[in-house]
């Protein structure tokens, strides 16, 4: 698979007020990062063509080492770090799929009731795969200090956003949850 | 991310809603393995059944396939469990759904079997106008998805079974089945020590669901198409496994009163008449000078169409008499194999025992080792 012209993009910047800088969880969210990979139409097509019948660990593997320059090593050791806990386990590695269609957003506290449902011992990857930008991913990174945003082409369909999703999901159990139209 | 970072009493403040949705009735179980050809279409059609969307789960466990399984299940269901290394079958996959199941009832589909859109709904009712029955099943619809030859076959010879037994058994048919919760999991849920290959886990689990008390309704009105391509060597392997498996392991005589529609008793049933019948035959020929060999093997194969009439009248009355001619030397070779096969399960009880997993498995087992796909568990 090739997927050359991914880019990633950093942590959007905005001014917060006095207010929310003071804000303990507002504090933690300055310091947290997450990762956008932003895909275009034509390689949203390649990938669910070509990869049909690959398996999904090995997709997400081949798509990173098609990113270029220092972005590509950090997000490679991150993908390791997510990914790569190979041999036994002792309980299954979970992960939560948002997808949020064209005009769509979910409730931040639908997907935090969500990770708190599986119980404090257990750690949960968040992927949030919405076509175009969504105003939920602010609101998300309040709930979610480690969101991976996964940005397809408006228009993306929402079988093929949960698709593209999938494949980036390391987890042993995958819940998949939609967003609701505006 | 860590659970901890989350303040579950703000959270709930804020929009007062409970953790658990309520309104979910269904929780449907497919697992999969090596699917996409089917899985795709069988999604769908659960999808599309006339439940509201949010009165069911669609929980899809993908059983080590390497097709691109779980790619296509992502695209339909509300959770995906993918299982890796080998493949560990249908009984130990299913349970793995039930354990994030959440839904009263359960609803089993396998991955190459089609549900009507009102399959769901008046499953649910008639778990509902029923409470002397914990699981109700759906019959084999007229016509396969496949359209060969073999494939007919064997879907009418399917039904064939089903349409006779239609009471309350231990037939918690293979393709769709739901059953309660509460009883799937007092039944100690699928027997996944025993049964690694797709074969008889159902009647096993209706068996156990019938000692409590309260059986399996087959049902005529429901009815699901299946999408499996059958070929010969399919079929004379599928009758071959569970014809021997049955006699292995779940004992001939128990299942045939419990599980009377399973298509090994609806093969072997004639068979003993037919052999009853050649002995006579073979008596009164030292009576007769040196008969032909065709002559010999022509009495025979009269006799085994002879003991298989309702079986070809049904194929006559469904498909045509073309049909039912062109059936029957077929049915016959699958009839001789399930009879070899439960000469052979026979004998493999008595000098083996029941069927057991690997070593490795069953060393796993006695340690107790903690381990993600877990070892499969003994009832």
């Amino acid at each position: 698979m090739r997927l050359a012209s991914i880019t990633i993009k950093a942590m959007p910047c905005r001014k917060l007020s006095e207010h929310e800088i003071t804000d303990s969880k507002n504090a933690a969210y300055l310091l947290a990062s997450y990762e956008v990979l932003v895909m275009s139409r034509a390689e949203v097509e390649v990938a669910l063509v070509e990869d049909t019948y690959s398996a999904p660990a090995r997709v997400v593997g081949d798509a990173f080492q098609h990113l270029a320059g220092s972005s590509n090593d950090r997000l490679m050791s991150l993908t390791a770090n997510r990914q790569g806990r190979v041999g036994p386990r002792r309980t299954p590695r979970k992960s939560l799929i948002v997808v949020l269609a064209e005009n769509h957003v979910v409730s931040p506290d639908l997907v935090a009731r969500r990770l708190l449902g599986q119980g404090d011992d257990h750690e949960m990857d968040v992927i949030l795969a919405c076509a175009g930008q969504s105003t939920s991913i602010i609101a998300l990174q309040r709930q979610v200090p480690d969101l991976q945003v996964l940005e397809a082409p408006a228009g993306t369909s929402i079988e093929d956003l949960r698709e593209l999703a999938m494949r980036q999901a390391p987890g042993d159990i995958v819940t998949l949850l939609c967003g609701t139209p505006v | 991310m860590s659970m901890k970072s989350l303040k579950p009493e703000s959270i709930r403040s804020r929009e007062g809603l409970p953790l658990t949705v309520e309104s979910l009735r269904l929780s449907v179980v497919v697992s999969a393995h090596n699917s996409s050809a089917t899985l795709s279409e069988v999604l769908a059609a659960i999808r599309s059944s006339d439940l509201p969307r949010d009165a069911y789960e669609v929980i899809v466990v993908d059983d080590a396939s390497t097709d691109g399984s779980v790619a296509i299940a992502a695209r339909y269901a509300d959770t995906v469990v993918k299982l890796t290394g080998r493949q560990s079958g249908p009984a130990y996959a299913r349970n793995r759904g039930v354990e994030l199941a959440v839904a009263p009832v359960l609803v089993f589909v396998d991955p190459d079997v089609l549900v009507r859109r009102e399959t769901l709904l008046r499953m649910l009712q008639i778990l509902n106008e029923r409470p002397e029955i914990d699981a109700v099943s759906a019959s084999h619809a007229d016509t396969s998805g496949a359209q060969n030859f073999v494939s007919q076959y064997w879907n009418l010879l399917l039904r064939f079974g089903e349409q006779r037994h239609t009471s309350i058994s231990a037939q918690f048919a293979p393709g769709c089945g739901a059953v309660r919760r509460q009883a799937f999991i007092a039944a100690g849920m699928y027997d996944e020590w025993r049964f690694a290959t797709a074969c008889l886990e159902n009647v096993e689990l209706g068996e156990r669901l019938l000692g409590t008390g309260r059986g399996v309704l087959l049902s005529s009105e429901l009815k699901v198409t299946h999408l499996k391509r059958w070929d010969l060597v399919s079929v004379f392997r599928e009758v071959w496994v569970r014809s021997r498996l049955l006699a292995r392991s779940l004992g001939y005589s128990r299942m045939s009163a419990v599980a009377p529609s399973d298509v090994v008793f609806t093969l072997s049933r004639a068979l003993t008449p037919a052999v009853a019948l050649l002995a006579t035959l073979m008596l009164a020929a030292a009576f007769v000078p040196s008969p032909h060999p065709s002559a010999k093997g022509g009495v025979a194969l009269l006799v085994l169409v002879l003991t298989n009439l309702p079986v070809h009248r049904f194929y006559a009355s469904t498909r045509g008499l073309g049909f039912a001619l062109l059936s029957a030397p077929l049915h016959t070779l699958v009839e001789i194999v399930a009879g070899v096969a439960l000469c052979l399960g026979w004998i493999l009880r008595d000098v083996f025992g029941d069927v057991s997993p690997d070593a490795t498995t069953q060393a796993y087992s006695e340690v107790g080792h903690e381990i993600w796909p877990p070892v499969p568990r003994r009832i």
